[in-house]
């Protein structure tokens, strides 16, 4: 941008001056009352007239053109919520120039505070804009300035950034700073000697480019609430600016440029003028109400008369400030005051007053206040409030005095170690290294606090992680390779191969993984076969899968699910249960769109697994939703898949739903294994067989029969309740099924009490039922009380019964009372048991004492046919025993 | 005149600008707000007072419609406070909220747990029924910003202390919402603990089965009217739970009239009243060994047997001898097992060396199997515990005989193999392990194949012929879950005769078999292990559909 004319005029004007057209602009002290008017358009002015100034002496003092601007805006909000305090209005430049001051000085503190670990490489993530100096100048020129200038004491570079920025008059710096017009003069031309002179000339032209644009002027007026007229704000403004000499216009006075404007200039002008104007509009059309709000805004006031005025008609207010007059508000009262508001008997104001005071102990007196609520009087949730609170407002006082707390500081440490590591991070490492083990699998307060300290600086983070020593190294050095991965996973893999030997790389490459899959999912999934598994069986989704899925579904799930659709076998169901929560709260927002949308991307497949545990788990209120869209869907494996898993989800959890789904089955073989299934899972596969009759009363007919079928299949000794009522159940069951129901009432109410099961058995007729249900119960018997169940047997009457009682013994006892075994099979009288039993005791001796089952055979009062049969058996039995 | 046309010209372009700018504002809605206007108001206080500058650089974009006033005006305040003034704000703002302010509330609360957590109790206060009907469209209707969990916690823990009946029908009432399951047992918890009887029939129809709640209303609920309490766990049995509440009503019960606790017991037979039965039985015995001693010697002898387990626990925590010589004189066969794992069960939990030392003791049978299981659980730390196995429980694990150490590990080795794969690994390798059960082993070898495959397959090839493969291929079969090229690289390596070879692929494909993408896998395989792999898909019991699909990959390459 030319200069078209010396600006000095247009851009300090603390007496007023007249314009070519003769229109006479108000000056500095006019304006000053104007605002104190609450006329914003004037403030906008005093913006305009002296922003280069501002900027230049914040970029003075922080050397840093981005930040220069953010401080000259603070410096002007100030200044506009203190400009009734100005009392010598003509003095209002040298009034904004100490505001300046005080606002880069307070902004070098914090800046320091937060950049301790590693300045250069902090990220900018206040403002995605291109930061003022890239616009005007190339990146090196910047470069250079910067550390040019920095090397310049304060004394001399104010006056030069400030001389170039205003335009080259001694005046306004003199003004600005404070001294005299000849000081300035002999400190510009000092600082000029301590410049070589190549580098004056560049200062000089990218100081003159990099001044505050309308755009902060904009800002400013924004902040104010000065947009109400919006057309004559802009316009004023643009033209304010275009006479300042900003980047956006030239420095000739604004008649003059009307004048000397060619037809080209006016075209381009034009132009810039109506682009810049759409943002401008954007933002007045954008918050109408906030406009509104602000034009209705008092005049600037103290905080604490808006406070005052703001809750005048609060009951609310009204008990806070009793509370306060009866107890006052020193640092005494903060505990008297806490335990008045316990006494409170409405809950609302409880918890309210409760936060409202933990914000005021720390501002009253935080160290005392952290004991008082370190000390377990306060839950941990008001820990948690009174620490990040004090983090917000003074993070090193609050985190010195955490570390020498004493005891219970490793709770509220760990709770607040990413904030910590936001807001200072440089104790990020002392912390970790002093806390002791978590209990907790699931805790990754360390690694997300180096993640964060690695963003803030890599080189350092790296090594405080690789200092530390102690239960938490793993996870610190794990920090740093997830956030260095995220965009450098080969350097961050190698630096953990290089590791010392004893450190669980593997895991800390597990974490690189996680990383990198949330900046660049695809490459992190192929590399996720690197490590085996990790995790932990029986921990939910802790596989290296699981884990890098997660993180990579949630920076881009679409990707994702390509790649995996893509790459058959990489991952099997436990490492899908990654995909869960987004695939849940996809099903949550819009299940059918959902599934329409990735089936006809042939998506579908493969996320099945994670969509049955969403069924089961996040999405489990959305079945029919996707059980309607289902319905209308052509059927193959997925879809038939999926039905399975809305039927068998809903049988668990939501039986209602689940017999309504009974009548969309169709009625076919594969129907009614859907049924029998769902019949299962109703009964949770037995374990809540007692509520059977409850379901039965519920029940579509085509379910009821698989219903008491399974139910019987199902019968363990803790769900048989009163056997009774199954023995009343048995008709229930149709005539081909109920042998094997005699068999599982048998076995569950034996183990619990074999007498009276073997009494009911007697009960039953003649036929295989009673057999088997003999043999049943006699061998529970046996296992649990072999002297009783001997008794029982002994009792029965000789034959059919006794047989199989002694048949049910000898198999019983074969493994651990082999010579009683052996007797109850040779009291068998029935040839052909008695042989199945003989041999039964036969072959378990055979192994431990083949000389017994010899004597056995030899001294028994056996026919010869069945002793024969009975060497034989222990031949091929010993020679089995020998072969292994 | 020049002039004018040019100032004209500019002004003409400026508005021209300014319309164009409020057009594409109106076109792109009121639904997006900046989600740095947003974290900035519900950060903590303080935030904003060290940081103001950047704020007033952007465009802010805040919704054309304003469905809160209220809201706006907080957002506002908010913008220009600090310190407990923040506070005093959002407490007017939610003091004077109508239930319509309370979204907008709530997306302004976002990132701030305390404020989120005060209006959220203010919310259920006024109308627990919209705040319930705004979660349970949250995910449709507001977006996944929306504090659905926070809102839904302060939710169902307040509400069923205020009308239990009312959230059960409004969860009654609604057919689809997510997370239903998870909101499920907060709202089960709250209830147990303000209405034990409609918690129980909550969860028992609920089928809320697996999940245990706290017990501290149901204790007060016992005090008062065991019997009914009783009663009302009996008819609504509900898993986990109602084992706790019939444990805890038994305690309570024992206090006043175990007597008629036990008789109740008897009069229902079944689980639950066993454990009321057993629950009584070792508190009376703990406050009166000699009364309790008294009800049981009358019993009968399988109320006796059932009930001595519990009836010794209790005694053996202050004189474990004398309850190990009782259970001998006094019980045989399967009751004196069960009743000698009690007593262990309760030394151990006062001094578990010594219990440790009195299984030692005892001679290889079913009772010191029983014992030593009992002790093991309690010396064999869970994995969440945190905890190492102490290296004295595993020295006392390998002094026992084979039938107690594979009962023992029954219990624990699971929990065993979580906590520290690798010493059970050394254990089972340095004892016979000739009793121990398959399954034992293939689980170490998963847990020790998710660290470290190689480690996992070198253990396992020092097993038994039959037992190494059953657990090497339960190790192959991780392995190549996790690093498929690797796995099966390593097994193509593997000599042709070696038996692993075969047997590993095996159980691969009958894994691999139901795997979503099978079809694609197999399609991937040599044509050796395509053979292979034809010949366990057609023995396997799949789907029709999937069967043929399979074979026919495998069959058409």
């Amino acid at each position: 941008m030319n200069h078209l004319g010396n600006s000095s005029d247009a851009a300090m004007n603390p007496a007023g001056t007249v314009g070519k057209e003769g229109k006479a602009s108000p000056s500095d002290a006019e304006l000053v009352q104007a605002c104190c008017r609450g006329d914003k358009r004037a403030f906008v002015e005093i913006v305009v007239r002296h922003q280069a100034m501002v900027c230049g002496i914040a970029l003075g003092i922080l050397g840093d053109f981005a930040a220069s601007e953010d401080a000259g805006q603070e410096a002007f909000l100030t200044a506009w919520r203190k400009i009734h305090e100005l009392r010598e209005p003509e003095r209002l430049r040298a009034w904004l120039g100490q505001i300046a001051r005080h606002a880069a000085l307070g902004h070098l503190r914090r800046t320091r505070g937060h950049d301790a670990v590693d300045l250069e490489q902090a990220p900018d993530v206040a403002d995605d804009a291109p930061a003022p100096d890239a616009v005007a100048a190339n990146e090196e020129e910047v470069a250079l300035v910067r550390e040019s200038l920095a090397k310049l004491p304060e004394t001399y570079r104010l006056p030069l950034v400030l001389f170039y920025r205003e335009h080259q008059s001694v005046r306004a710096v003199a003004e600005a700073l404070g001294v005299s017009e000849d000081a300035v003069k002999q400190r510009l031309a000092r600082g000029r000697e301590m410049l070589r002179e190549r580098m004056s000339g560049l200062i000089e032209n990218v100081l003159g480019r990099t001044g505050p644009t309308p755009i902060f002027t904009m800002a400013i007026a924004a902040a104010i609430g000065a947009l109400a007229a919006p057309a004559a704000v802009a316009g004023g403004v643009f033209t304010a600016a275009a006479a300042a000499g900003t980047t956006t216009s030239a420095s000739t006075p604004l008649a003059s440029l009307f004048t000397t404007m060619s037809a080209l200039k006016t075209l381009v002008i034009t132009a810039v003028v109506t682009v810049v104007c759409i943002p401008v509009g954007f933002y007045l059309r954008s918050d109408p109400e906030s406009v509104a709000r602000s034009s209705e805004g008092t005049l600037p006031a103290s905080a604490q008369q808006k406070i005052a005025g703001d809750f005048e008609t609060s009951a609310i207010f009204a008990e806070w400030k009793q509370l306060h007059d009866t107890y006052g508000t020193t640092s005494e009262a903060m505990p008297e005051i806490y335990q008045a508001i316990a006494g409170l008997k409405d809950p609302f104001r409880r918890r309210a007053f409760r936060a409202a005071l933990v914000a005021e102990w720390v501002q009253v007196d935080p160290t005392n206040g952290l004991v008082f609520f370190l000390d377990k009087r306060g839950d941990a949730a008001q820990r948690g409030q009174f620490f990040d609170e004090w983090l917000a407002r003074d993070a090193r006082a609050a985190v010195n005095t955490l570390l020498e707390s004493g005891m219970g500081w490793e709770g509220a440490a760990r709770d607040a170690l990413a904030e910590i590591a936001r807001r200072v991070p440089a104790r990020v490492p002392e912390i970790v290294s002093r806390l002791p083990k978590t209990d907790n699998y699931w805790d990754t307060s360390v690694r997300e606090a180096f993640a964060i300290v690695a963003g803030g600086g890599l080189a350092a983070a790296r090594a405080a992680a690789e200092a530390i020593q102690g239960p938490n190294r793993e996870q610190a050095l794990s920090g740093v390779a997830q956030e260095w991965a995220k965009s450098e996973l080969e350097a961050a893999i190698n630096w953990i191969k290089g590791l010392p030997e004893g450190t669980d790389r593997e895991e800390i490459i597990r974490a690189a993984l996680v990383g990198k899959a949330a900046t660049d999912p695809g490459a992190a999934l192929e590399k996720v076969g690197m490590v085996p598994a990790g995790g932990r069986q029986g921990y939910y989704a802790t596989t290296t899968g699981a884990r890098v899925l997660r993180a990579a579904a949630a920076a881009d799930f679409d990707s994702t699910v390509s790649w995996l659709a893509g790459h058959p076998g990489r991952f099997e169901s436990e490492d899908m249960m990654g995909l869960v929560s987004a695939i849940g709260e996809r099903l949550n927002a819009d299940a059918a769109g959902f599934l329409t949308q990735y089936a006809s991307a042939g998506y579908l497949s493969v996320m099945t697994p994670a969509i049955a545990n969403a069924l089961l788990n996040d999405a489990s209120g959305q079945r029919a939703a996707i059980w309607d869209w289902l319905k209308a869907q052509p059927t193959d494996e997925t879809i038939q898949s999926i039905q399975n898993n809305v039927l068998s989800s809903a049988s668990y959890q939501d039986s209602a739903l689940a017999l309504r789904l009974v009548a969309d089955l169709p009625p076919t073989a594969e129907g009614d294994a859907q049924v029998k299934s769902m019949a299962n899972s109703l009964l949770n596969n037995g374990s809540v067989v007692p509520r059977l009759d409850k379901l039965l009363e519920q029940a579509p007919e085509r379910l009821r029969q698989p219903l008491i079928e399974s139910a019987f299949e199902h019968l363990r000794p803790d769900t048989l309740e009163d056997p009774r009522t199954w023995v009343a159940r048995l008709p229930l069951l149709p005539e081909t099924a109920r042998a094997r129901g005699i068999q599982a009432i048998v076995g569950a109410w034996a183990e619990r009490s074999p007498e009276e099961t073997g009494a009911w058995v007697s009960t039953l007729p003649p036929g295989e039922s009673r057999d088997t249900a003999l043999g049943s119960v006699t061998s529970a018997w046996a296992t649990k009380d072999p002297a009783a169940a001997s008794a029982w047997v002994n009792s029965l009457s000789a034959g059919t019964d006794r047989d199989r009682g002694a048949q049910a013994l000898a198999f019983a006892f074969a493994d651990n009372r082999p010579q009683e075994a052996w007797d109850w099979a040779v009291s068998i009288r029935d040839e052909e048991r008695r042989m199945v039993a003989a041999k039964r005791a036969v072959l378990a001796v055979a192994p431990r004492d083949p000389t017994m089952a010899q004597q056995w055979i030899e001294s028994s009062a056996l026919d010869q046919e069945t002793k024969a049969k009975l060497q034989s058996a222990l031949e091929l039995a010993t020679r089995t025993s020998k072969l292994r | 005149m020049k002039v004018l046309i040019n100032a004209l010209t500019i002004l003409m372009a400026a508005v021209l600008g300014l319309t164009v700018g409020l057009a594409w504002r109106a076109k792109s809605g009121s639904h997006s707000r900046s989600a740095d206007t947003r974290a900035r108001a519900s950060a903590p206080s303080g935030v904003l007072a060290t940081n103001p500058a950047p704020q007033v650089g952007k465009f802010r974009l805040t919704r054309a419609h304003d469905d809160s006033p209220l809201a706006t005006k907080l957002e506002q305040d908010l913008s220009m406070s600090s310190g407990v003034t923040r506070w005093l704000y959002w407490l007017e703002a939610i003091e004077k909220a109508a239930l319509t302010d309370f979204p907008r509330l709530a997306l302004l609360a976002r990132g701030n747990s305390t404020a989120t957590r005060l209006l959220a109790a203010r919310w259920v206060e006024l109308g627990p029924r919209h705040l319930f009907d705004t979660i349970v469209n949250a995910g449709s209707v507001l977006g996944r910003g929306f504090p659905v969990n926070e809102l839904a916690s302060v939710l169902f823990s307040e509400w069923p202390k205020q009308d239990p009946e009312g959230v059960v029908a409004a969860l009654r009432g609604t057919n689809s919402f997510g997370l239903r399951s998870n909101w499920r047992m907060d709202i089960a918890s709250a209830l147990i603990e303000s209405d034990p009887e409609c918690g129980l029939r909550f969860m028992s129809e609920g089928h809320l089965h697996n999940y245990g709640p706290r017990m501290n209303a149901v204790a007060k609920w016992a005090t008062r009217d065991p019997l009914h309490a009783a009663d009302v766990a009996l008819a609504n049995p509900a898993g986990y739970a109602s084992q706790f509440v019939m444990e805890t009503i038994g305690k309570e019960w024992a206090k006043t009239d175990p007597a008629r606790a036990l008789e109740f017991a008897s009069a229902h037979p079944g689980p639950l009243s066993s454990m009321l039965a057993g629950a009584t039985l070792k508190s009376w015995a703990a406050r009166s060994l000699n009364d309790a001693s008294d009800w049981l010697a009358a019993a009968d002898s399988a109320t006796r047997n059932r009930l001595s387990p519990a009836f010794v626990e209790a005694w053996a925590k202050h004189d474990a001898p004398a309850a190990l010589a009782w259970c001998d004189a006094n019980l045989s066969g399967n009751s004196q097992v069960q009743a000698i794992g009690g007593v262990l069960n309760g030394a151990a939990a006062s001094d578990i060396v010594g219990a440790a030392g009195l299984v030692s003791d005892m001679k290889p049978s079913a009772a010191r199997s029983e014992a030593a299981s009992a002790v093991a659980q309690k010396w064999f730390p869970n994995p969440y515990d945190g905890k190492a196995v102490p290296p004295e429980a595993i020295e006392w694990l390998a002094t026992l005989d084979a039938e107690s150490v594979k009962q023992a590990l029954e219990q624990i080795h699971f929990r065993w193999s979580e906590t520290e794969p690798k010493s059970m690994a050394a254990f089972l390798a340095s004892s016979s392990g000739a009793e121990v059960r398959d399954h034992v082993f293939s689980n170490l070898a998963k847990n020790l194949a998710r660290q470290d495959p190689a480690e996992a397959l070198e253990w396992a090839s020092r097993l038994s012929e039959e037992r190494g493969l059953a657990a090497g291929g339960t190790a192959f079969v991780e392995w190549r879950h996790s690093q498929p090229e690797a796995a099966m690289s390593w097994l193509r390596d593997l000599p042709a005769a070696d038996a692993r070879r075969d047997s590993f692929l095996r159980q691969a494909v009958q894994l691999l078999a139901y795997e979503p993408q099978a079809a694609d896998q197999l399609g991937a395989f040599s044509a050796s292990e395509r053979a292979t792999a034809l010949e366990v898909i057609t023995k396997m019991s799949l789907s029709v559909e999937r069967r043929a699909r399979l074979l026919e990959v495998l069959k058409g390459r």
